[in-house]
């Protein structure tokens, strides 16, 4: 393994010796048990395994929204697992965008308004707010949409405003946890498609899913068992989708 | 995140639940109006008081028998017996610097016409009265030199007095009326005097004739003097404590055996008290402020509850603890300022509603900056902890929250 200076120059995210240890009180789970994975710059990774082995656990360490109990996190060669609560909140807005499998919208704030929360946090200026989240919900084919609430949308169609919302910040990075886990196959193949148009476009994707057909669009699949990766290979017939171009 | 941001969040959370943002502002509009009417109307009181006291006329000042600290002389009124009548009645030609002297003895006695009576208060006094006091009349005149020496049996009545006996403001002058059944003949009606002291329950006689008839007193309970014409109050002060001194033989060191208060003292003495009542209706009113605050925390506390996967989806997103802090902060300061607002124009409208039935009310600009500020320190104070709650949240935590 190569020292941090050099590897930061090619990988986006390294994880060293990773460890997540619960302690409910009654009982410890190791959720990860010392975890080494680097995910280079421009990857489409997909974690997979079954129920419990720790994928979430290990998407939130990578989205610093929780913190390993011991290892080293890399970050565009930052040691993020020192990094001050607000510091991390820096890092998730400047450089990572998240995708839940229940999409995670703001209720009551029309799609346009959702887009434009991480810019607020990033201190950019009203105008500048609408015009960046009109080209995301553009990219997304989302437009006409624009003034609609989550509860006026599909579901389909609210994981795509998520995904504006998480490249609407220029991340570099998208973290998506079962983005499609709870769409029909025809809409999740439309955020598929949506999520390797912005692979291609240089983005870093790594995603959670349970269906190997999901995983297949991918270029890399990452199993889990037991808070371990058990396999890491990369895809070899890989589904490529057309970009859907639609409102 | 600027404040705007800020505001502008915090106006979108609002407005989405407007009904129950309105119904936790009502608390502190209620709290707010209070203040603001019970300081006017307190304020008003004051402003009455000072008009009526100044009615009395400015260059008026009162000796009464006894010790008393300045100010404090009503307590001490005919409380001792070191003022002889005979010694008030040689003030005027003895001490230049005095030109009116109106010593005043009263008791309270029954008084009747026809089948309509009351218990009065009767003061006998020279007939100096008339100007020291400023008198002015409703009806007729005052009694003169010549009542005073024949020892008639003549009154002038007190305003009060007059409205009771003549219900139906009917002419007084020359009627007759009975005080502890003697007959007595009324010269003039006094004019309203208002305000504090019951000075207008009172029926004015010629001091012999009060003496002969009601009370044989040699000791007066007060003896009210005006300064002559360019003697200012103090001079003529000084003047008259000298000469009393000397009559009663008080050596040098000796305290005064009688009391002085100018108009100016009791004008203190009525401000100092009416203040204490207007801070009492403050603190009163005050309370419902703070249970108006309360009541914001307490929404606010439920709304983070609420809100906690969205302050999760924040976190996610970007929000730092501050963020969320001043997000929840600016909410409740946003409601206890609209609050403070809506209050303040109810306050002034419940201050005209006051007027508008005869009482005093005045809204001063500081009592309703006071007011608006405690609304908006209350919102600061009563969503601090919400807020500070809302911001420690655990992000994970927070969004899996259902
Ligand atoms: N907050 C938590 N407290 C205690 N145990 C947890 C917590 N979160 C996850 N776990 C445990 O850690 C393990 C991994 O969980 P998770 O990462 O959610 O798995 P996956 O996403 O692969 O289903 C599980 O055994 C789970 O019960
Ligand atoms: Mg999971």
């Amino acid at each position: 393994m190569s020292e941090s200076p050099v590897t930061a120059a090619r990988a986006t995210l390294e994880l060293r010796g990773i460890s997540k240890i619960y302690d409910t009180g009654a009982e410890r789970v190791a959720a990860l048990g010392g975890i080494d994975l680097t995910v280079q710059r421009g990857e489409f990774v997909s974690v997979m395994g079954p129920s419990g082995s720790g994928k979430s656990t290990l998407m939130n360490i990578l989205g610093c929204l929780d913190r390993p109990t011991d290892g080293q996190y890399f970050l565009d060669g930052e040691d993020v697992a020192t990094f001050e609560d607000d510091a991390l909140a820096r890092v998730r807005n400047r450089k990572i965008g998240f995708v839940f499998q229940s999409y995670n919208l703001l209720p009551r704030t029309t799609a346009l308004q959702n887009v434009t929360v991480p810019l607020k946090y990033a201190g950019v200026a009203h105008d500048e707010q609408l015009r960046r989240a009109s080209a995301a919900l553009a990219l997304v084919g989302l437009s006409d949409r624009a003034h609609h609430k989550p509860n006026e949308m599909s579901g389909g169609q609210q994981q795509r405003v998520a995904v504006a919302r998480a490249l609407v910040n220029n991340a570099a990075i998208i973290l998506a946890d079962e983005p499609t886990g709870n769409l029909d196959t025809r809409t999740s193949e439309e955020i598929m498609g949506l999520l390797q148009q912005l692979n291609d476009q240089g983005v870093t994707i790594a995603m959670v899913t349970h269906e190997e057909d999901i995983a297949r669009h991918c270029r890399r699949i990452v199993r889990f068992r037991d808070g371990h990766i058990e396999h890491d290979e990369p895809v070899g017939d890989r589904r490529i989708l057309a970009p859907r171009r639609e409102g | 995140m600027n404040l705007v941001e800020g505001l502008r969040i915090a106006l979108t959370a609002l407005a989405a639940n407007t009904m129950r943002s309105v119904l936790t502002t009502l608390g502190v509009v209620i709290g707010v109006a209070a203040v603001i009417a019970m300081v006017a109307l307190g304020t008003g009181a004051q402003r009455d008081i000072q008009a009526n006291i100044a009615k009395l006329g400015s260059n008026l000042l009162f000796v009464a028998p006894g010790q008393a600290e300045r100010g404090q002389i009503w307590r001490a009124f005919g409380s001792a017996e070191t003022l002889p009548v005979s010694e008030a009645m040689r003030i005027r030609a003895e001490v230049p610097e005095v030109a009116g002297v109106a010593p005043e003895l009263n008791r309270n006695a029954q008084v009747k016409y026809g089948s309509l009576n009351g218990d009065f208060r009767i003061v006998g006094t020279l007939p100096d009265y008339n100007f020291v006091r400023s008198a002015k009349f409703e009806q007729g005149k005052f009694f003169t030199r010549l009542d005073e020496e024949g020892r008639r049996r003549v009154c002038v009545l007190g305003y009060a007095v007059w409205e009771r006996l003549f219900p139906n403001g009917g002419w007084a002058v020359g009627k007759r009326i009975k005080i502890k059944s003697i007959p007595f003949t009324v010269l003039g009606v006094l004019t309203e005097r208002g305000g504090y002291g019951r000075e207008d329950e009172v029926i004015v006689m010629p001091l012999s004739t009060y003496r002969q008839r009601l009370d044989n007193s040699r000791y007066v309970r007060l003896i009210a003097v005006t300064a002559r014409e360019g003697v200012d109050n103090a001079a003529a002060e000084a003047a008259l404590r000298k000469w009393l001194r000397r009559q009663h033989r008080l050596r040098p060191g000796e305290p005064d055996d009688f009391s002085f208060a100018s108009q100016q003292d009791i004008l203190n003495t009525v401000q100092e008290s009416s203040r204490i009542f207007t801070l009492l209706l403050a603190g009163i009113a005050s309370i419902s402020l703070v249970v108006g605050g309360i009541g914001i925390m307490n929404i606010m506390l439920v709304t983070v509850t609420e809100r906690t996967r969205e302050i999760g989806i924040r976190k996610a997103l970007g929000a730092r603890r501050r963020d969320i802090q001043l997000q929840f902060l600016t909410e409740s300061v946003v409601l206890s300022v609209f609050g403070g607002g809506l209050g303040v124009a109810l306050g002034v409208w419940l201050a005209n509603l006051v007027k508008s039935f005869g009482l005093n009310a005045y809204v001063s600009t500081s009592s309703v900056l006071l007011a608006f500020g405690c609304a908006a320190g209350i919102g600061i104070f009563f969503g601090y902890y919400p807020a500070s709650q809302a911001g420690k949240l655990d992000p994970i935590q927070a969004l899996r929250y259902e």
